[in-house]
């Protein structure tokens, strides 16, 4: 019983332990109904669903860690996915296409960074307006059409891997999650972000250059969103206009659910890989339990608010442990 | 003639700190009572609890008025009572009218529409009345005479037709001619039969507008006096007292060399441009030295120390010199790489991280010493934050503990271990035993003697009188944006400090 106190205590202190006890308990609930959803294959499918949004999630996690706002990520998605297309159609090789899109996804980086933190705009709208300036551009330069047909080894990124199902963006975003979750919870910058989301004064009397650092949070969602549009692009064998639209409230809501507050000072990769492995589950689930796809935002909704009344009970616990 | 308040035995705590013993005054109609003492004296106090900010119950002692004991549970109660209050802070709408800025909470006209006709008319009418010229109709913004302003938080006050009416501060923010008119003002209503408590540091004021003089010290009433009764010297001393006999002295081990050098800082008011907190101000201080920055609150001294750090920086002016060599500060950076340090008044809102631990909160301004690319060397983290943790006696169960779960004095510890951390030159220490238990205080001081020996230098600002005569070895004193007086030794006292204020 002691035991059982001391593990229970353990979890409690975790913030991504309302991510998890989802997590297992979808897994529950639709192994119950289907018992093919926990079969290796399937999962690697799900894995391949959360690939795409952990690719930006993990970043995403250090920016709001921060306190800061990106609602732009999406619209540089589609930019990207399209410079890329059109640089391989130009026949640049394949590598400098990459480059190139991921040259795009910093210098938007970079601009918002320098809006946000040098000029100093708010986040929430100035983000935004990138997203609808953004997401105007590529209409106006792509014509609303998609670009298609890339060459078989490009296409191989999206589509193929080392083993079978397990795919090249699985590889890939499991090291960038790994990657992120060093940099946030072992060195100067991400304990400069926790700093900073903690308490902006104290952080700044203690000598941290707040511009700088958020500026750097700004420009890796960015780069790791111009990464997803490559990805895409590969998968779908197109470069599509609309590749990464509305993913941006989706996504920050897959990092609030993993524990991340959105006022900033708290927050793992850890849970936020919990939160999107959640959200492709509930797709997945969905569909082997046959259930209509109309469910899933009014599921994905109720979970959120689930996480977060979960979350809640969890503090008032541990404030109450402490009495 | 009956008394129009009476205050019976009022007694307020705080936990740790008594902040009211046992007051009582009455107040007659028409009478203007002043109230002295120093910073912590209870002035405030007192008047939050006339104001109804702190509801009956939540006090001992009692309130009559008008000889019939009341229970005020609101500033709305009180208001309806006919006591009125005017704060020292300029807590106007600056982007309303004059009108709506004098009239708020009752402006004429139906259940949802306001009726700006007849605002406008009744403002204009009361301020004909009162002879100040303004226009109803004009935007606080515009208003560009600060002094106009401070103004019109004291009328707002007085539109409400008090029969009580309590002044805080009331003349900061003005010029010789607008307290002239502000006491005309005064006059008018001491015709009508309102009284008035002053509250105020400026003892002139108290002796050309007062007819008593109720003097505070520590939270308990020490003195009353008619005004013709009594000289301003004794209100001083009585306001001082005479209990300094401390038991701590700090051990003077100041050298000649000088460490920071301030010249011609110049901070300007960020809400009154006529005005500045700070004029050309110029000190240094030295190796080993307890440099302390005397004056009331509201005199700029945590003003200075945020101007050098770089914290403050709008209109700032300021040359900087630390161990003979100019530095260039634009932000708080380049003042912790340059040597300085600051433990701020307000722990909970620029000292501490509190989602974060002990260990993370003392290493926050020197990580770039725990280099181990590319991540923070945590053995080395562990162990040179445990050596402060250890040496400042820091209460947790460990140092993987959250602040926030701290006592304030082990949290204070805890910001002055982040700060020794960093090998500073120069600490800048603002309150730094505000909240904190006599036990606990005196662990700070005997720790502040350690580093002026190991040759740091301190500059301190603290209302903690006993404390701040305690410390410094010398000291300014800061009034009117210029420093009024320079004590050293033994010339430090309360009485000397007071008298370059008042």
């Amino acid at each position: 019983m002691k035991l059982k106190n001391k593990t229970m205590q353990k979890l409690l202190n975790k913030e991504e332990s309302p991510a998890l006890i989802m997590v297992l308990l979808i897994m529950i609930l639709v192994t119950a109904v289907n018992s093919t959803f926990v079969r290796p294959d399937n999962l690697l499918d799900i894995l391949r669903t959360t690939s795409y949004n952990l690719l930006i999630a993990a970043p995403l996690t250090c920016l709001m860690v921060c306190g800061e706002m990106d609602l732009c990520f999406g619209s540089v998605v589609s930019l990207a996915g399209i410079t890329c297309g059109w640089l391989l159609q130009m026949e640049v090789p394949i590598p400098f296409a990459i480059l190139g899109a991921l040259a795009c996804g910093f210098a938007i980086g970079m601009l918002k960074a320098v809006l946000l933190c040098n000029v100093g705009l708010p986040g929430f709208i100035t983000t935004l307006g990138i997203q609808y300036a953004l997401s105007g551009l590529i209409l106006l330069l792509t014509g609303g059409q998609c670009i298609n047909y890339f060459p078989e080894s490009f296409k191989a990124l999206g589509q193929r891997g080392p083993l079978p199902k397990l795919y090249w963006t699985i590889i890939v975003a499991l090291v960038i999650t790994i990657v992120f979750h060093f940099i946030l919870s072992k060195t100067r910058l991400g304990r400069s972000f926790y700093a900073i989301g903690g308490n902006r004064e104290t952080a700044k009397l203690a000598g941290i250059n707040i511009g700088k650092v958020s500026m750097i949070s700004h420009v890796m969602v960015s780069v790791c969103a111009a990464l997803v549009g490559v990805f895409k692009a590969a998968r779908f064998n197109s470069a599509q206009p609309n590749a990464g639209s509305g993913t941006e409230l989706l996504l920050m809501c897959g990092v609030i659910i993993g524990g991340t507050g959105i006022a900033g000072g708290k927050g793992t990769v850890i849970g936020t890989l919990l939160g999107c492995f959640l959200m492709a589950e509930i797709d997945n689930g969905l569909i082997l339990t046959r259930v209509s796809s109309y469910w899933n935002n009014l599921i994905f909704g109720v979970i959120l608010i689930l996480a977060l009344a979960l979350d809640l009970y969890r503090q008032k616990k541990i404030a109450s442990a402490k009495e | 003639m009956k008394p129009i308040l009476e205050m019976k035995h009022v007694t307020k705590r705080f936990p740790g700190v008594l902040a009211l013993d046992n007051v009582s005054f009455s107040l007659k109609q028409g009478e203007f009572l002043g109230i002295c003492g120093e910073n912590g004296a209870g002035k405030s106090t007192l008047m939050k609890i006339l104001s109804g900010s702190y509801p009956y119950g939540s006090y001992e002692g009692e309130l009559h008025i008008d000889g019939k004991p009341v229970k005020m549970d609101s500033i709305s109660t009180a208001q309806a009572l006919g006591i009125e209050m005017a704060y020292q802070e300029l807590n106007v709408m600056l982007d309303a009218t004059v009108a709506e800025n004098l009239m708020v909470g009752n402006l004429p006209g139906g259940k949802y529409i306001v009726d700006f006709k007849k605002l406008y008319n009744m403002t204009r009418e009361f301020l004909d009345k009162v002879s100040v010229d303004l226009d109803p109709a004009q935007i606080l913004r515009s208003v560009t005479n600060s002094g106009q302003i401070q103004l019109i938080s004291i009328l707002r006050a007085i539109i409400k037709k008090p029969r009580i009416l309590v002044l805080d501060e009331p003349t900061t923010a003005l010029t010789g001619n607008e307290v002239k008119q502000v006491f005309a003002i005064l006059e008018q209503l001491r015709k009508e039969g309102v009284s008035i408590l002053y509250i105020s540091h400026k003892l002139d004021e108290v002796f050309e507008l007062c007819d008593s003089v109720l003097v505070l010290r520590d939270g308990k009433s020490v003195a009353f006096h008619l005004i013709n009764e009594v000289s301003q010297n004794q209100l001083i001393e009585e306001m001082v007292g005479r209990n300094l006999e401390n038991q701590y002295r700090h051990k003077n081990v100041s050298t000649d060399e000088v460490v920071l050098s301030v010249k011609k800082l110049h901070i300007p008011n960020p809400n009154i441009s006529t005005k500045n907190i700070i004029d050309e101000l110029s000190f240094e201080v030295h190796r080993g030295e307890v440099f302390g920055l005397g004056g009331l609150v509201g005199a700029g001294r945590s003003e200075v120390l945020g101007a050098i750090f770089g914290q403050l920086t709008n209109g700032v002016k300021k040359i900087i010199e630390i161990e003979g060599q100019e530095i260039q500060i634009t932000k708080p950076a380049d003042a912790v790489a340059a040597g300085l340090a600051f433990l701020t008044e307000e722990r909970r809102s620029s000292g501490l991280v509190i989602n974060m631990n002990i260990r993370e909160n003392i290493s926050l301004a020197s990580l770039k010493k725990l280099k181990g690319y590319p991540a923070i060397n945590e053995r080395k983290e562990t162990k040179e934050t445990g050596r402060f943790y250890e040496k400042l006696r820091i209460k947790a169960p460990s140092q993987e503990t959250r602040v926030g779960n701290l006592s304030g004095g082990n949290q204070q510890k805890v910001v002055l271990a982040k700060w020794l951390m960093t090998e500073c030159k120069v600490l800048f220490l603002d309150e730094p035993t505000k909240g904190i238990d006599v036990g606990a205080k005196r662990e700070f001081y005997d720790i502040i003697d350690e580093l002026t020996q190991k040759g740091m230098a301190v500059v301190l600002v603290s209302s903690d009188m006993p404390e701040f005569i305690s410390l410094c070895d010398r000291c300014i004193v800061l009034a009117d944006g210029k420093a009024q007086a320079e004590l050293a030794g033994d010339e430090i006292t309360q009485v000397n400090i007071i008298k370059e204020v008042v």
